[in-house]
């Protein structure tokens, strides 16, 4: 099967050849993402978020985690999708990630978690470019699972710690 | 006596044992005659020990019958603990020698005699023998499995921590004065040298447990075990040699120092002999001497007859000139020698320690510092121990010192008084003193008949108490002696005779017994303190201090974990389905566990406090320095040592305390001692350091007086500096705020202006990084009083929960100067825009925290909500919130990596309903309002 990949992609072998493995996936307006099983610490329900002046759109707020203060990101707005209202299958996933400083433990709102999928190296393929109009950094990779399309995310890009705090004065304006 | 009968005895024993009460009188008869019982059981079976246990045991019981145990419960709880052993005796299943009776009941009195003596030398402290004895108690385990491990064929680097703990243990040992363990540490350890390990085993094993024996008898904890000679001789037939015990007698290595014919004493640079491990250890133990001997020198100097002060030089030179002296450090040995035997002539009356002497000791002091941080180098870089300079020149000054005596050598000190041990020892108080010496003076209270006749044996206790249970179920209305006299106990005769010695006027009480009548101290306590009064005399007992040295990150973990029970019993007991539910006994047991929990994080936080002693201690010395560097007379003094702080508050508290007490010699006190008196005030300039509580802050406080901080001069600095413009009108605290700001200390020392503040902005940085504020009084001429207010934990803040719009937010209690809700009158409007707030006279800015934060659905109009004041920094700014909610204990937690830095937010707490409130941030805030 390594050889397989190699002979139709090696162009992106470098890439892609580590990203088989498990993977947990949910929904966030009908698509289907995953992040890497082993960067998901647990999975919690909804529960009352306190919101952080002065902070992006995205950051919805901070929550206690059995005592630990963990700030939550909304991945839709992170992700420039429009809002919505929490549902109760909106739930956080709770992920630790590596910060310029060592690993950092944060919560990620989506709109409901589907399962635990076994990616395996053929399924996956690089993500397309679609120009300008649409951010890829954050997607490690596409992988197809019975016809339908996962995106694979990279939990690292899209929550690096710089992101969180810096802010304009009119994003700010915007998350209150 | 069949086997049977006894096990019921002893059976019915222990129910008397766990019944008994003092008061119980009854009771307490029967458990005497069991015990008497058990000693005819003793003797016929010939279990000796047992007899005298039981013997002992009966006449314990029959001391508190009699009322006169001094504590009934203790006295109770021996005879309960020979109850237990007894139940052992009779069981059969072992051997008189097995069982442990209880030590103070004396069943091993007999052995003790011959065995090992427990006598402590004099000159040994206390505390530096309880800490040996309470680190011994691991020391001995892990001794035990080194020995163990030598039988499976040890490494050479266990054999070497085996010898090397018993290399410790002997030259402790020999410091403590302790001989008979020297000498057996010193045959086991020669043995090692040359016999082979697995032969080693059993005897050090045996050495192991008549450590632990001996140990354990110090402690006051069993009888001594027999004498070392069996031991010894173990040891000596290992090796081979035909010697006996004598060779134990050796002669303790001298510790008079070298000093050859001409009196000076000359030292060459050479390699370090000693243990490298011991020597480390010595290290750090002697520069903890040394540093407290500064201490107790200050003490001295102000108070030259203080005897505490000067044992406890005496003894940190002892310590060290026989650790010294061990670890083959001459150098340090002379010296400490010298300096040990100037102190002794001081305690010994023969010479006073002022002037000239104190100086020497204080040089002595630092000689022996250098010495050590030599001794320091050499073992850190493996090289030469260079010798320090001019000690052989101290050495002799010293010994100059010591034999110029002065002629008048004072009275030998009659021993203190009981009562001054007591309340020296903070045990009770002066009034309870005296209340109970006036009492020992008043005439006595008869003793009673019963007792009388006890005494004289004409009746037995069983008697008595029978004759007294008779009394009370007549109802007293007969006398005693009459009782007894129907009862055919005693005749008349008899009791008229008691009755006569009864009116004998019996000893005066003793004072302690008069104190522990009066409830003012607990038996145990004046025993301690007689025991402190005779000095430590033949049997003295030494309390081993337990203590456990854990790791701070665990601490901190508990701190933790303790935080976390607290928010979620809050949780609980806050339950809004636990208030709707009155009926059940829930409330109550809610309520039992909410007192635990507060408990538990009272204790948790506890066990992160320290006294700030010790960082007070080092300034002491400081200002002496300074004192003496700049030639200006300093009286230091402090106040509220034992004042306890979060360790890692104390920690950080020493750079910014050792900046102002340099700037208060350097810059606050008047440069010469002319200058002081012409403005009407001693010599001596007065720095005084202080600690204390004040309304949950730790205050600490470092006061002058000397010339005050000149405004004018700082003013001028700051205009010059455009920090401020001319015409801005401050107020005196504004002014003095000044000199925290960065560099305002250069500029005030090129012109040497009486500013101060050579690094006051450090200080100011360091002291708000703990959290806390730095307060100025200053008037000119008079002096200047710096107050530092810091949190009694970092943990743990008092925030005050106030609502904006649908969100609470946490304000911290210190910065908040006052809340009000404002009329009309009270506010006015700058361009229309910016508002104004009036209060006591001064116009603040008015911030709406609801706009700065951009939250909805806050109230708009000041005079509907409430305006906080809040203060940072020393500025003032109106704060506008919907509502104040309460006050509540916060743990202060970070709100993760990714949102550190936040403006305006200074972490988060989880509150009472498990979310998460938000910590404002006050100078954060004051940024932002400045933005916008």
């Amino acid at each position: 099967m390594r050889e397989n990949r190699e002979n139709t992609d090696g162009r992106t072998h470098g890439n892609l050849a580590g990203l088989a493995g498990k993977y947990l996936t949910f929904r966030l307006r009908g698509e289907t993402y995953s992040i890497e099983i082993l960067k998901v610490q647990e999975i919690i329900g909804l529960m009352s978020i306190t919101p952080v002046p002065r902070t992006p759109a995205f950051v919805r707020g901070v929550i206690n985690l059995r005592g630990k203060v963990i700030p939550v990101v909304d991945l839709r707005r992170k992700l420039q999708m429009e809002a919505r209202e929490d549902t109760d299958r909106t739930c956080i996933i709770v992920v630790r990630v590596e910060g310029p400083e060592g690993p950092l433990t944060m919560g990620v709102l989506v709109d409901e978690v589907s399962e635990v999928l076994d990616i395996a190296e053929s399924q996956i393929e690089p993500a397309p470019a679609f120009g300008a109009s649409v951010d890829t950094a954050f997607i490690l990779a596409m992988a197809k699972v019975d016809e339908a399309v996962v995106i694979l995310l990279d939990v690292n890009q899209i929550l690096t710690a710089g992101e969180l705090h810096l802010l304009k004065e009119s994003e700010a304006n915007q998350a209150w | 006596m069949a086997s049977t009968d006894v096990t019921a005895l002893v059976e019915k024993l222990s129910e008397c044992a766990v019944l008994a009460d003092p008061v119980d009188l009854p009771m307490l008869a029967e458990m005497h005659g069991l015990f008497e019982a058990l000693v005819a059981w003793g003797e016929e079976a010939g279990m000796k020990r047992a007899a005298s246990c039981a013997k002992a045991a009966a006449a314990l019981v029959e001391s508190v019958i009699l009322d006169e145990a001094g504590d009934s419960h203790a006295a109770l709880e021996i005879a309960g603990r020979a109850v237990s052993a007894m139940q052992r005796a009779t069981s059969g299943d072992y051997t008189d020698d097995e069982i442990d009776y209880p030590a103070e009941l004396g069943a091993d009195e007999g052995g003790a005699e011959s065995g090992a003596s427990v006598t402590l030398p004099a000159y040994v402290d206390e505390a530096i023998f309880s800490d040996f004895l309470s680190r011994q108690d691991s020391g001995l385990d892990e001794m035990e499995s080194m020995v163990l491990a030598l039988e499976g064929g040890a490494s050479e680097e266990e054999f070497a921590a085996l010898k090397r703990y018993l290399h410790t243990l002997k030259g402790e040992s020999a410091m403590l004065g302790l001989e008979q363990v020297e000498k057996l540490c010193h045959a086991a350890e020669d043995a090692m040298l040359e016999v082979e390990h697995s032969r080693l085993v059993d005897p050090l094993l045996a050495l192991r447990d008549w450590l632990r024996r001996a140990f354990d008898a110090y402690a006051g904890r069993g009888g001594a075990p027999e004498g070392p000679e069996a031991l010894l001789a173990q040891f000596q037939s290992l090796r081979g040699q035909g010697e006996t015990a004598e060779a134990g007698e050796k002669e303790v290595p001298q510790v008079a120092p070298n000093v050859p014919a001409e009196g000076r004493l000359h030292f060459e640079p050479g390699p370090l002999t000693g243990d490298k491990e011991l020597i480390a250890d010595f290290i750090t133990e002697a520069m903890e001497h040394l540093d407290n001997s500064d201490v107790q020198l200050l003490t001295l100097e102000t108070d030259p007859g203080n005897e505490e002060a000067v044992n406890a030089v005496f003894r940190a030179f002892h310590t060290i000139k026989g650790v010294a002296g061990f670890i083959a450090l001459d150098e340090i040995k002379a010296l400490a020698h010298e300096a040990e035997s100037l102190l002794d002539q001081v305690r010994k009356g023969a010479v006073s320690l002022e002037g000239h002497r104190i100086d020497l000791v204080f040089s002595a002091v630092d000689s022996l510092k250098q010495c050590i941080e030599n001794v320091r180098t050499a073992l850190d870089n493996n090289s030469d121990l260079v010798p320090t300079e001019g000690l052989p020149e101290l050495v002799a000054e010293l010994k100059a010192a010591i034999t110029d005596k002065s002629p008048s050598p004072a009275p030998a000190s009659e021993p203190e008084k009981l009562g001054d041990i007591l309340v020296a020892d903070g045990i009770t108080t002066a009034e309870a003193v005296e209340a109970a010496l006036a009492e020992q003076q008043q005439p006595l209270e008869l003793s009673r008949l019963g007792a009388v006749l006890v005494e004289q044996s004409i009746i037995s206790t069983r008697q008595l108490v029978a004759a007294l249970e008779a009394q009370k179920k007549e109802g007293g209305k007969r006398k005693l002696g009459e009782v007894l006299v129907s009862m055919g106990l005693v005749t008349e005769e008899e009791v008229a005779r008691a009755l006569e010695k009864q009116q004998e006027p019996p000893q005066k009480p003793r004072l302690g017994e008069v104190l522990v009548r009066n409830g003012a101290v607990a038996p145990r306590e004046v025993a301690a303190a007689l025991r402190k009064q005779r000095g430590r005399g033949p049997g003295a007992v030494v309390k081993v201090r337990e203590a456990v040295k854990v790791d701070a990150a665990r601490l901190d973990q508990l701190v933790d974990a303790v935080g976390e029970l607290v928010i979620a019993e809050t949780m609980v007991t806050q339950s809004p389905e636990l208030l709707q539910d009155t009926a059940s006994d829930l409330g109550r047991h809610i309520s039992q566990l909410d007192k635990i929990t507060r408990e538990l994080q009272e204790m948790a936080t506890s066990l992160r406090m320290v006294p700030v002693r010790a960082t007070f201690q080092k300034m002491a010395r400081l200002a002496r320095d300074l004192s003496k560097k700049s030639g200006k007379s300093v009286a230091f003094s402090m106040s509220g040592e034992d004042t306890e702080l979060d360790k890692s508050v104390v920690d950080k508290i020493g750079d910014p305390l050792v900046h102002m007490i340099r700037n208060a010699v350097d810059h606050g006190l008047e440069d010469s001692p002319e200058d002081r008196v012409k403005a009407g005030k001693p010599e001596a300039g007065k720095v005084h350091l202080s600690a204390y509580h004040q309304g949950g802050n730790i205050h600490i406080e470092i006061e002058d007086d000397g010339r005050g901080l000149n405004r004018d001069a700082i003013l001028k600095k700051a205009v010059e500096r455009g920090l401020v413009s001319e015409s801005e009108q401050l107020s005196d605290r504004e002014v003095w705020n000044l000199i925290f700001e960065a560099g305002f200390s250069t500029a005030s020392k090129v012109t040497e202006v009486s500013g101060r503040g050579v690094g006051m902005d450090v200080v100011k940085r360091n002291i708000e990084s703990l959290r806390g504020q730095v307060d100025i009084q200053s008037e000119t001429g008079k002096g200047t009083v710096f107050t530092i207010r810091l949190p009694l934990t970092l943990a743990i803040i008092d925030g005050m929960v106030v609502r904006v719009g649908t969100e609470r937010f946490i304000l911290p209690t210190l910065s908040i100067v006052v809340s009000l809700r404002p009329t009309e009158q009270d506010l006015s409007t700058v361009t229309g825009r910016a508002e104004m707030v009036k209060l006591q006279g001064k116009l603040l800015p008015l911030f709406h925290l609801h706009e700065m934060f951009h939250i909805d659905g806050a109230r708009e109009n000041p005079t509907e909500g409430t305006v906080v004041v809040v203060e940072s920094d020393g500025k003032r700014v109106a704060l506008l919130i919907d509502e104040i909610l309460g006050q509540q204990q916060i743990v202060i937690k970070p709100l993760g990596e990714a949102l550190r830095d936040l403006p305006g937010i200074a972490g988060g707490a989880i509150m009472p309903d498990g979310r998460v409130g938000l910590i404002l941030d006050i100078v954060g805030l004051l940024r932002i309002a400045g933005e916008n």
